[in-house]
């Protein structure tokens, strides 16, 4: 089995005020001065356990030392650390494809199958620290995720994160999950939306092209509405747009009728990701309610996707593994689940496409596997 | 035309407040007056070195009067030739007597050599259908084929410009068109099923309306009407006219459809007397016959054919030619997607996207 490296580990803390997040740097790159050298961990791999301390003095300031699970942290990553907690938090991980900030907990929607359920104590903090995480993201990362709980419920701390990001990150897009509802208010649109309009994009879920399933899915009446509304003013001010869909029981069958909607009524957007379930959270309580075996759901996926290309709209499949879908979709799946959460089971021992698959979310169980899965033999593959 | 008059449409042009232009020469034979031409294209282009507008030239003509100067002018200045090939030779040099009775010889010969300048695509064919050609869907279509268009764009001779006469002798009731345009469909069809991709555009044209949430920008197809309010017409003696239709409406001495001429300013010429009485049938869904109809949102009001036809331009449409030619179009497009036979799915979403039809996958679902 090929495990994920997770996001978190324990270590000997020391010298830690309320919270603080920094930067983990090897020596020679930390001298080149880059960074605040207050916020630097200089990082020693070599020592046993590996280690690191600001100022590269143990004996003063913050160091951390006996890092139990070493693969945790590399130079370049940024790490969140607690006042008298062992906990070392990886919160930006050099390399990663799925660097993704934390917004908040709290949400307007309820979705059955939700893989985050929201909480709706202030945590109003997370601003703050994420500022200070954007400071410190390698000044080269293409993209930069935000999500939550709701993005929007910040208001105009969002503004203002889109903000420090144009800033400190000038070349990097942002990418926000978003279920969009907050921008039907055009003045809270034009603010938000129009900072960096090259440079953010709104990944905004939808799961019917009509109401009534869209708003059970998502467990809040008038949401379709609001969020098509939200859409609107997104396009209105030439934002970057990008539907997705998640697929499930409840969303499979209207698909191909929810992609005509979305090419006569948002062509505007530039991407439509049509995505397998992440069995975490909500969704775990609502199985019954939402399982389907992918292969079950595959000709509504191939009319969706395929009616979408066909109209020049972009189009990816996402958290699919390749031994459930024809090989001529293939072209279109993506590698999308998040490096510290993607598994490949023992089923994939030997899969002559491993590397190229998608693979698994940890989360998913045996009760979450399709009947289709196993390893494909290269003569099978071959083109 | 005068230079005076050239420079006074160039300056009226520039008034459009549309971000995209595009200057057509027609004629006559534009080509006779080739100087006039350069000077068009010249004044233009310099006028837009501060505009910055997007814009674009094109040219109907014979082809036939064409120096190897005058069509590198026309590749150096992306002048897109038009020219009219109404089917094999005996039929186009029916339609077309010239001195010598060589109309057809002279058109493919020059459409060599214009073609050897401005490239393959550079030069486009209409074809005019009289009653004679309405016998042979097929021959028109292989003509085509033979001569190496990717198009065919087939439409009823108009009922303008002509006197009764030739009219009588030339002309036919729509119905005997219709039949002829499904037979020439089918037949087109089955090309594009047996894997030669050939595009008849009046049915691209209607099906990137009914299959897109998009308008093909075709002028003729448009509420509120492409007339005057996406195209006006610089006559060679400085009058104005909202359509070429209405020009030769006009022609026949119905003033009506004159908007002024072109020292009047672009405000002046759109808020003419002519432009208010065709403007009253401007507006599909407006207007009687049209507002109730299934077909409205592909569809558009061309005024000027039936204020030319019926007297009015907002006449009911359900008397006119112009209604039972796309009624009876738009129920055989509207009958094939009902089918979803793939391959003509395959052509349709392909006429429709402006793709290569082996770029379409065929998903098996039709959105209805």
């Amino acid at each position: 089995m090929r495990q994920p490296i997770g996001l978190h580990t324990h270590a000997d803390v020391r010298g830690v005020e309320g919270v603080q997040i920094l930067k983990v740097l090897a020596s020679d790159e930390a001298l080149r001065g880059e960074y605040d050298c207050r916020n630097v961990l200089v990082w020693e791999a070599d020592l046993p356990g590996a280690a690191g301390s600001i100022n590269g003095r143990s004996d003063r300031g913050v160091s951390i030392a006996n890092v139990r699970d070493k693969r945790v942290i590399q130079p370049g990553d940024i790490v969140r650390l607690r006042q008298g907690s062992s906990l070392v938090s990886v919160v930006y991980r050099r390399g990663s494809k799925a660097n993704t900030l934390f917004a908040t907990e709290r949400c307007n929607s309820r979705c059955v199958m939700c893989s985050q359920p929201p909480r709706d104590d202030d945590d109003s903090w997370r601003v703050a620290e994420l500022e200070q995480t954007i400071s410190l993201v390698d000044r080269n990362e293409i993209q930069l995720g935000i999500t939550g709980g709701e993005p929007t419920l910040l208001g105009s701390d969002l503004g203002r994160l889109v903000d420090v990001t144009a800033h400190c990150l000038p070349d990097t897009t942002l990418h926000v999950l978003t279920n969009g509802r907050l921008f039907q208010h055009r003045l809270f649109a034009s603010d938000i939306a129009a900072r960096r309009p090259d440079h953010v994009v709104w990944a905004v879920p939808l799961y019917a092209d009509v109401a009534q399933i869209h708003d059970e899915v998502v467990e809040a009446p008038g949401s379709f509405h609001e969020t098509l509304d939200g859409l609107y003013e997104l396009g209105r001010l030439g934002a970057r747009v990008e539907i997705r869909v998640v697929l499930h029981k409840m969303t499979v069958g209207r698909l191909p009728q929810l992609a005509s909607f979305i090419y006569r009524r948002l062509p505007f957007v530039e991407h439509v990701a049509l995505m397998g379930l992440e069995p975490m959270g909500f969704a775990k309580r609502n199985r019954d309610r939402l399982w389907i075996d992918p292969v079950d759901y595959m000709p509504a996926l191939e009319s969706a996707l395929f009616h979408l290309l066909n109209r020049g709209m972009t189009t990816s499949i996402y958290n699919l593994p390749l031994c459930v879908l024809p090989s001529h979709l293939w072209p279109f799946a993506e590698q999308s689940i998040s490096d510290w959460k993607n598994l490949y089971p023992d089923e994939c021992e030997g899969c002559a496409v491993v590397d190229r698959c998608a693979g698994f979310f940890a989360s998913a169980g045996s009760a979450w596997r399709s009947r289709a899965v196993y390893p494909m033999k290269a003569e099978e593959v071959a083109v | 035309m005068t230079s005076e008059t050239a420079a006074l449409a160039v300056d009226r042009v520039f008034e459009s407040p549309s971000s995209t232009l595009t200057i057509e020469f027609q004629g006559g034979e534009p080509a006779l007056r080739f100087d006039l031409v350069r000077r068009i294209v010249e004044l233009a282009e310099n006028r837009n070195l501060t505009e910055n507008r997007t814009l674009s030239f094109a040219m109907v003509s014979t082809l036939h009067h064409f120096s190897d100067d005058d069509l590198a002018f026309c590749r150096d200045h992306e002048i897109r030739l038009s020219t009219s090939i109404d089917g094999p030779s005996v039929l186009h040099d029916r339609n077309r007597p010239n001195p010598d009775r060589n109309a057809w010889l002279q058109t493919v010969e020059a459409l060599d050599r214009a073609r050897a300048v401005l490239g393959h695509e550079g030069v486009s064919a209409l074809p005019t259908i009289t009653r004679e050609g309405l016998s042979d869907p097929r021959g028109l279509v292989d003509q085509y084929r033979d001569l190496g268009f990717p198009t065919i764009f087939l439409r009823p001779i108009s009922p303008y410009g002509f006197a009764l006469k030739t009219r009588k002798a030339i002309g036919y009731r729509m119905e005997d068109f219709l039949r002829f345009y499904d037979q020439a469909l089918d037949y087109i069809l089955e090309l594009n099923a047996n894997g030669e991709a050939f595009e008849e555009t009046y049915a691209a044209i209607l099906l990137r309306h009914i299959l897109t949430p998009f308008h093909s920008g075709y002028l003729d197809l448009r509420s509120p009407t492409g007339t005057g309010l996406g195209v006006l017409v610089y006559n060679y003696d400085g009058r104005v006219f909202p359509a070429d239709e209405a020009r030769m409406a006009a022609q026949t001495g119905d003033q009506r459809f004159t908007m002024g001429t072109v020292a009047d300013s672009f405000d002046t010429l759109m808020a003419s007397p002519a432009m208010q009485w065709l403007m009253k049938g401007a507006v599909s869904e407006h207007l009687r016959g049209c507002r109730d109809c299934a077909f409205v949102p592909y569809c558009g009001s061309d005024p000027v054919f039936h204020a030319t036809v019926q007297g009015d331009p907002a006449a009911d449409r359900r008397d006119s030619e112009f209604c039972q030619k796309h009624m009876h179009i738009f129920r055989g497009l509207f009958r094939r997607v009902a089918e979803a036979e793939p391959e003509t799915m395959r052509t349709f979403i392909a006429w429709a996207m402006r793709k290569p039809r082996d770029e379409v996958h065929v998903s098996g679902w039709v959105d209805r």
